[in-house]
């Protein structure tokens, strides 16, 4: 289920009502029917991919509670070890076997060894990235001993199942998500409002900003051998927009709807555009991963906490991963390789932590500093999604290679160039709502303290509208297929 | 508390309703009041079809002619806009309407609530249809019209934010043809790869019904009209329906005169492919025309 369609508009309100009115009654009840409502939302893709889902339940299930019981060192690790082996085959498996397959192929070939083997047709089951990392967490956290295993397996299905965050994120940390199934939760006013609010800025950002985007984006991307230097790089322009409305908007969605049933999920993006350098955009950008990646992989692998020459090879190792992470193709190993070109020379430098704030706090005017320093992150990081977008590393390079070229200087040339000029228009107010509401978690939070009820209800009202004006170019989310 | 909740949300959710009803509705009464469809005062013929008629008649070449033809468009939204033509151009005097192999086809359906379709033309023309044209495409594709009443909606809001009434350059012209793959049709056939054979017995009844429809609004409107088929190269494949076609025309179109350029002479190099002329075709087929007009005779 979508969370831009009519049937989420539909299952929402009556999940909602039967929450609060029916299933209000004590703390168990409530946990059956978020763990019910999650596999009926899941379900209504396809049915079939339940079993996956609860096998990876059960499996972490009771695994964490066998590594609680056992103090046996050796026991815990191979208990541990088997949760992994479990979660990540099935990862592999569904997302990354034709293409270790081809590349096997390819390898081979390229020694002489000619052979076919035909890839499987695998349909990669919608949020297993996902889902996969949030038990393997839990798992990794109760081996740490971070975490007392739950015997409850309604609250731990319910916990891994959460709809609003199933498919795409944010990642939850057990240790943040699973003790909010120990209490029942009462409703909130404020919490509510604000998780509406969150919604419709994250519909905002689906509809209004990503679906138009990625209108002149597949454009652009899918025929840039007909376009000159300037219009390829409007074309990135548009991906990079497409892609943030994208994922922060349904990561705002999710965190929204999560609040209407009185939980509350992990920041996903702190505004990562108006980032300085790289490694704020880094600590900005799909923090639910980035921060998964750190505990998980990095800081165990030794951090940066060796010599040079291990914070160099972690570093490459963890970006790596991570652009793997997000699918099996090359082109988004390219683009995890740099980022972390570009992040090395901050950590050698030991000025990766210089901008933790965000850029020009308590302030409306960012200094000409602030400007120059995020106009040369968001080109760099431009720059980057053009691996991440290409088919393949061919078609990167050849855009990268008509972008560096005298073509840049002509004036962009594509189809629909004055309704693209609109939707710049509206990016543009877009960001200029971000950058005034930095300073909070999401840019319209408690909108009505900062400009009054009436004014917020206006505000309301043309973001609503706005977003059934520019409703006619439904996409799905670039996510659900990572 | 929750019941506080609902009750805002409630009278947001009105007030937001309310917004959508105005920006979508407000517009189409605007335009329908105030669209203009004027054209040049010596403009007295013109040609309105999909893109056979679109390619080959190039208006610069015949005299108080202007193609009002756009690829693609089936008669059901061809209609409106030769309603508002006759209505705002009292100086037309003759009106030609392309009617060609495909015209009968079931596909025609599509090209009125396909949603390629309806989402290029339903937003150009939902200000000038009638309450029984929106039905009818309601009850053949719900999910397409929710999908392109937004779309509708911004363009129009749009167009009555700017001011732009002006309708005469949105409505179809001559396009010329410029590429050409009659060569690489023409080799294939050689190789005995053959398109497919057009044969479908099932016809698009609402496709014809409109082209009656356009018939009356003409004879309403006391214009003489005629229906045309522009040159169509020996290969295309629809005209393996030709039987069905003559069958049809006969009978439901008898009263009406036909001028059948079908065969009209040119050669493979004057066709971009076997459906459309090219732009050299186009050239010699409209100086012919515009010479068939003036001495009002039409054998080739």
């Amino acid at each position: 289920m979508l969370f831009n369609s009519i049937d989420f508009a539909i299952f929402l309100p009556v999940v909602f009502i039967l929450y609060w009115f029916v299933f209000n009654k004590n703390l168990k009840a409530q946990n059956f029917f978020i763990f019910a409502s999650s596999y009926f939302f899941y379900g209504w893709w396809d049915w079939r991919f339940l079993f996956l889902v609860l096998f990876s339940t059960l499996v972490d299930f009771f695994i964490g509670l066998e590594i609680g019981k056992n103090s046996n060192p050796i026991k815990r690790k191979i208990l541990l070890s088997t949760s992994m082996i479990v979660n990540l085959s099935f990862l592999g498996f569904f997302k990354y076997y034709n293409f270790f397959l081809e590349n096997f192929i390819d390898a081979f070939s390229f020694f002489g060894y000619d052979f076919t083997v035909d890839g499987l047709k695998i349909i990669l089951p919608v949020g297993i990235s996902f889902y996969t990392f949030q038990t393997m967490s839990y798992t990794i956290d109760v081996y740490r001993n971070k975490l007392k295993p739950t015997n409850d397996l309604i609250v731990f299905t319910a916990f891994v199942s959460f709809f609003p965050q199933l498919v795409a994120g944010p990642i939850e940390r057990a240790t943040n998500l699973l003790p909010q199934f120990y209490t029942r939760r009462k409703f909130s006013y404020s919490q509510s409002v604000n998780g509406i609010r969150q919604i419709l800025w994250g519909l905002f950002k689906k509809i209004v900003i990503a679906d138009n985007s990625a209108e002149y984006a597949n454009l652009i991307f899918n025929n840039s051998a007909d376009y000159n230097g300037s219009t390829l790089v409007i074309g990135a322009l548009f991906f990079t927009f497409q892609i943030y409305g994208d994922f922060s908007g349904y990561s705002d969605i999710a965190i929204g709807t999560s609040k209407l049933f009185g939980f509350s999920l992990m920041r996903n993006f702190a505004y990562p555009y108006f980032s300085r350098d790289i490694a704020e955009f880094w600590r900005r950008w799909h923090i639910s991963l980035s921060t998964w990646f750190r505990d998980y992989l990095y800081i165990p692998l030794g951090g940066s906490q060796g010599g040079t020459l291990m914070k160099v090879k972690n570093t490459f190792i963890i970006f790596v991963v991570s652009g793997f992470w997000h699918g099996a193709n090359w082109t988004f190993i390219v683009w995890g390789f740099l980022n972390a070109c570009y992040f090395l020379p901050l950590l050698l430098a030991n000025k990766n932590r210089n901008n933790l704030e965000i850029a020009s706090q308590g302030r409306f005017f960012p200094s000409i500093k602030e400007v120059l320093n995020i106009s040369m992150t968001f080109s760099l990081t431009v720059f980057a999604w053009i691996f991440f977008r290409a088919n393949d590393i061919g078609h990167a390079w050849a855009i990268v290679s008509e972008i560096f070229t005298n073509s840049i200087l002509e004036i962009p040339n594509f189809g629909g160039k004055q309704d693209a000029m609109v939707i710049f228009g509206v990016i543009i107010f877009f960001m200029f709502i971000e950058w005034w509401g930095r300073e909070h978690s999401f840019p319209i939070s408690e909108i009505d303290k900062r400009i009054g009820s009436k004014k917020a209800t206006a505000f309301y009202i043309l973001i609503g509208t706005m977003v059934y004006l520019f409703s006619g170019q439904e996409q799905e989310f670039i996510y659900f297929q990572f | 508390m929750i019941r506080k909740f609902s009750i805002k949300l409630f009278f947001h959710t009105i007030l937001l309703g309310f917004s959508i009803i105005l920006v979508t509705i407000v517009p189409l009464f605007i335009l329908e009041k105030n669209a203009t469809f004027i054209l040049p005062d010596d403009v007295n013929l013109l040609v309105l079809g999909h893109s056979h008629s679109e390619c080959a008649f190039d208006d610069k070449f015949i005299g108080n002619f202007r193609n009002l033809s756009n690829a693609g468009q089936s008669y059901f939204y061809l209609l409106p806009k030769l309603e508002k033509v006759l209505e705002q151009n009292p100086q037309v005097e003759k009106v030609f309407i392309e009617f060609s192999n495909g015209q009968i086809e079931e596909r025609m359906n599509d090209w009125i609530w396909g949603y390629d379709k309806l989402s290029n033309f339903f937003p150009t023309y939902a200000p000038f249809l009638g309450w029984e044209d929106n039905m009818m495409l309601y009850q053949n594709n719900r999910n397409g019209l929710h999908s392109t009443i937004p779309i509708m909606a911004k363009k129009n809001l749009g167009k009555v934010l700017l001011g732009d009434f002006n309708y005469s350059d949105d409505i179809g012209k001559f396009k010329p043809l410029e590429k050409s793959i009659i060569d690489s049709l023409l080799n294939n056939r050689k190789n005995g790869t053959k398109e497919p054979e057009v044969t479908n017995p099932v016809i698009s009844e609402i496709n014809l019904q409109y082209l009656k429809k356009m018939i009356l609004k003409c004879e309403t409107f006391g214009v003489e009209v005629i229906l045309i088929r522009s040159p169509q190269h020996r290969f295309y494949n629809y005209r393996a329906n030709e039987g069905l076609f003559q069958k049809i025309r006969r009978e439901r179109f008898n009263d009406i005169e036909f001028l059948d350029f079908n065969d009209f002479p040119l050669s493979d190099e004057e066709f971009g492919d076997f459906a459309h002329v090219n732009k050299k075709g186009a050239i010699i087929f409209s100086n012919w025309f515009d010479e068939a007009l003036i001495k009002n005779d039409f054998t080739f």
